[in-house]
């Protein structure tokens, strides 16, 4: 991890503790404790972690020229942070916005998971690993294969054909970017991570989505994967299906899904 | 009676807050600001559509972000962060709604230097504004804004008064892009 990038978030964020949790091609996320305008004894509207918050900074690439990149910087964090607003009003579980200063790639958003019992945060990756560990050390007991984990990526099915359903793909669906958050003493997955999202309603990019998060569970998971993808498909058609015409839509999507999985993500042979 | 708020980002610049209700020279402020008068150097904001200190404060975290990389939209601190409240793009169309008006409740914002003193501060715009001071929470906010007019302005069918505010916020925080 670069220190220079480092340096230069902190520049942008004066005063702000920073403490990188994560660092991708695009973007390093950070974990801070403080919100950028709410002192400790004001509680932020409809939040459920007030004492930590991820800010995601995208830094420049030195690579592209300069005006180009302050462009793509700018319009690719506000493209993230207006989806954010807008899966809120849609009540697709995602990471709520908090903050934003666009023109320096910089978006501040809610903390959202747990720490697992042995502690990892709880992505749905983390929480499968701990639970195929788990049945490992006990193969007497149905622990990978339980029922909790059947509920938890039905819904997880079903929040991917909430978005499919808006017409919006995610774009890099893994399961590390699948949070699973405490509600009710329940699990409730929620999608993170936005920043390759598009408007799409063509079945292809639909079917690509599902495909990705697919090759990722075979190669996380590779003991249960099937029966995770089977229950995750039957929470997706559950929600696609369940207004009346959508039904020839779905059957489009898991016709082309199957036509990706013999051919893989890319359709053309170009780049 | 007034608040001052700190942001980690800007201690320099502390933020001073008072809430007036039964205002009754709305026209005589109005006159001032039109002629530019120095002593009425402050964003006097209409308390109408103002729900949460949360919804404030974003506004005003904006204003001193884009003031300290100077890409403020209009000419003053002062007016930036009322269009930076307001869902409006015409920036008169945002003083007119957002700034003063004839409404009697009234949020008086000022960002202030680290040795301003906040009470001298108080009592020159006690000087000014002919109202009742109030207690600034969300409870007084939310006792005098009117909430279905806020939903009329920003165009949102949200009934829950805490994703309503989350929802103002986002649209502050986009606000320009």
């Amino acid at each position: 991890m670069s220190s220079a990038i480092v340096a230069q978030a902190q520049s942008y964020l004066l005063g702000i503790p920073l403490e990188v949790i994560s660092q991708g091609a695009e973007a390093v996320v950070f974990l801070t404790t403080v919100h950028p305008y709410l002192s400790a004894s004001m509680h932020p509207s409809d939040i459920q972690n007030p004492s930590k918050y991820i800010i995601k900074y995208r830094p420049p690439k030195a690579y592209r020229h300069e005006v180009l990149d302050k462009q793509l910087t700018k319009s690719r964090t506000a493209a993230e942070a207006r989806l954010l607003s807008k899966l809120y009003s849609l009540e697709i579980p995602a990471p709520k916005l908090i903050a934003l200063d666009a023109p320096h790639g910089i978006i501040w958003m809610e903390f959202l998971g747990f720490e697992l019992a042995n502690g990892h945060i709880s992505s749905l990756k983390n929480w499968l690993w701990y639970l195929e560990k788990r049945q490992e050390d006990d193969s007497t007991a149905t622990i990978a294969l339980a029922d909790s984990v059947k509920q938890v990526l039905i819904l997880v099915g079903q929040a991917i054909a909430k978005l499919h359903l808006q017409n919006i793909v995610h774009g890099d669906l893994t399961s590390s970017n699948i949070l699973l958050e405490q509600k009710m003493e329940k699990l409730q997955p929620t999608l993170i991570d936005f920043g390759l999202s598009a408007y799409s309603s063509l079945a292809e990019d639909k079917a690509v989505d599902l495909y990705v998060l697919e090759r990722a569970l075979t190669s996380t998971h590779p003991v249960y994967s099937k029966t995770y993808n089977e229950w995750l498909l039957q929470g997706y058609e559950e929600t696609y299906c369940n207004k009346t015409n959508n039904k020839r839509k779905y059957t489009e999507v898991s016709k082309r899904l199957e036509d990706v999985r013999l051919r893989g993500r890319k359709r053309s042979m170009l780049g | 009676m007034f608040e001052i708020f700190t942001f980690p980002q800007f201690p320099q610049n502390p933020v001073f807050a008072a809430y007036f209700i039964n205002v009754s020279n709305q026209k005589h402020i109005r006159d001032r600001l039109l002629a530019a008068d120095p002593a009425y150097n402050y964003a006097f904001v209409n308390g109408d559509y103002l729900l949460t200190l949360e919804q404030v404060l974003s506004a005003v975290y904006k204003t001193l972000l884009d003031d300290s990389f100077d890409r403020k939209k209009s000419k003053s601190v002062n007016t930036e962060i009322i269009y930076n409240l307001s869902p409006l793009k015409n920036i008169l169309e945002c003083l007119k709604t957002f700034g003063i008006t004839d409404s009697p409740q009234l949020l008086v914002i000022k960002i202030l230097n680290k040795d301003d003193d906040p009470e001298t501060i108080y009592s020159q715009l006690q000087q000014l504004v002919e109202g009742t001071p109030t207690q600034l929470s969300d409870q007084t906010l939310q006792t005098y804004a009117d909430a279905a007019r806020v939903r009329k302005l920003f165009k949102i069918q949200e009934s829950d008064l805490a994703r309503l505010s989350r929802t103002l916020i986002a649209n502050t925080q986009l606000k320009t892009l």
